[in-house]
């Protein structure tokens, strides 16, 4: 399995979002449908901190979410997060994360990224076991996340494995793999993968490749079978 | 009466009238209806359903994904012909569509006062 041919199978998924909201959170719906999601706004006094977003799946209301947690990571994905990046818990970026799982977004940056990233290792640090797998393209890119990922492999008994372009000889760290890559094959991918230790009510994986413009297309998933296949696959790469 | 007497620009309403409009609007749910049709004019059954399970949810309202069903029977069954008994919206039950009725100014603004301080209540501006 290619990143492309994983992306490929959420081409075709029929979601669609509405705002609901005063007149300031239609920018909400116009930076979700530069994502390459049908949405819609439609105005409601609700206030700003009432707003909410309905998520239709297949045409059939799946979940409403608050605004608030969407409009953030549309517009603000690293607000709130400290330069190391504090391990901790939003209820808010969580329900965020499970409304749009499974959810191709076609145009998304490295804050973004960096904050579902974030929020997935975040899960890791809670369970606190299982095997954790990173790709962030080159491994001196891990140099922004080193703080990070020290905490979390000092902190926890997770068996964490960094892979990217061969670009950045890594110092040694407790629990963490470096894999050095020579071949292209993740050159454009970031990815993340948490098995959970075996427990299928906290896997999670978020894959997504650079386009030609420097944007990141993606996805992430809660799906069991998905994170499995995709873990199976970073594994693969550097056999 | 000589209408141009009239203290305000609009009449009174009986008090048979102001009790079938405050029953009316005497929940929750058919509040967040009459608010979206004064916005929308008119809408399916299943986009209401969204709007008063979203804003529910919203406002902290016990809710979940799962009573989005229940939410739509009760909208069916009660919320809307109360709406449409009161004389403020159509229903009609074979389409499943709502749609706003051309109300009187002094209708008119009784219910928007009454949403209005429902909005005041629960909406806060941040």
């Amino acid at each position: 399995m290619t990143v492309r041919t994983l992306l490929r199978r959420f081409e075709d998924s029929d979601v669609a979002i509405t705002v609901y909201g005063p007149p300031a959170t239609k920018t909400v719906g116009e930076r979700l449908a530069t994502q390459g999601i049908d949405a819609t706004w439609r105005k409601l006094p609700t206030g700003h901190q009432n707003a909410f977003a309905v998520i239709r799946r297949d045409g059939v209301f799946a979940e409403a979410v608050p605004l608030t947690a969407m409009e953030t990571f549309l517009c603000d994905p690293m607000a709130g997060i400290g330069d190391s990046g504090t391990l901790d818990s939003d209820p808010g970026r969580q329900l965020l994360h499970s409304a749009l799982a499974n959810t191709l977004l076609s145009s998304l940056t490295p804050a973004q990224l960096l904050a579902t990233s974030h929020e997935f290792e975040d899960r890791a640090y809670r369970v606190g076991a299982g095997t954790l797998r990173v790709s962030f393209q080159s491994l001196s890119i891990f140099r922004s996340q080193r703080t990070r990922y020290e905490s979390l492999s000092s902190d926890t008994a997770l068996d964490i494995h960094v892979y990217g372009q061969d670009d950045w000889e890594p110092p040694a760290i407790p629990g963490i793999s470096f894999h050095p890559l020579t071949d292209s094959t993740l050159e454009q991918v970031w990815l993340l993968a948490f098995d959970a230790d075996g427990d299928d009510q906290n896997k999670c994986a978020l894959v997504a490749e650079e386009t030609e413009d420097g944007a990141f297309r993606g996805v992430w998933t809660y799906n069991p079978r998905l994170v499995d296949e995709i873990m199976a696959a970073v594994v693969a790469v550097d056999e | 009466m000589d209408q141009h007497e009239q203290p305000v620009e609009t009449p009174g309403l009986s008090s048979e009238r102001l009790d079938t409009l405050l029953r009316a609007l005497a929940a929750e749910p058919r509040r967040m209806i009459y608010t979206y049709l004064a916005e929308h004019d008119s809408a399916s059954i299943s986009e209401l359903t969204d709007v008063v399970v979203g804003w529910s949810s919203a406002r902290g309202r016990d809710t979940d994904a799962s009573n989005w069903d229940d939410t739509r029977t009760a909208l069916h069954h009660r919320h809307l012909p109360v709406l449409d008994d009161a004389g403020v919206i159509s229903y009609d039950a074979v389409q499943r569509t709502a749609t706003l009725v051309s109300l009187s100014p002094s209708t008119a603004e009784v219910l928007a006062t009454i949403t209005d301080l429902d909005a005041a209540e629960t909406d806060h501006e941040d």
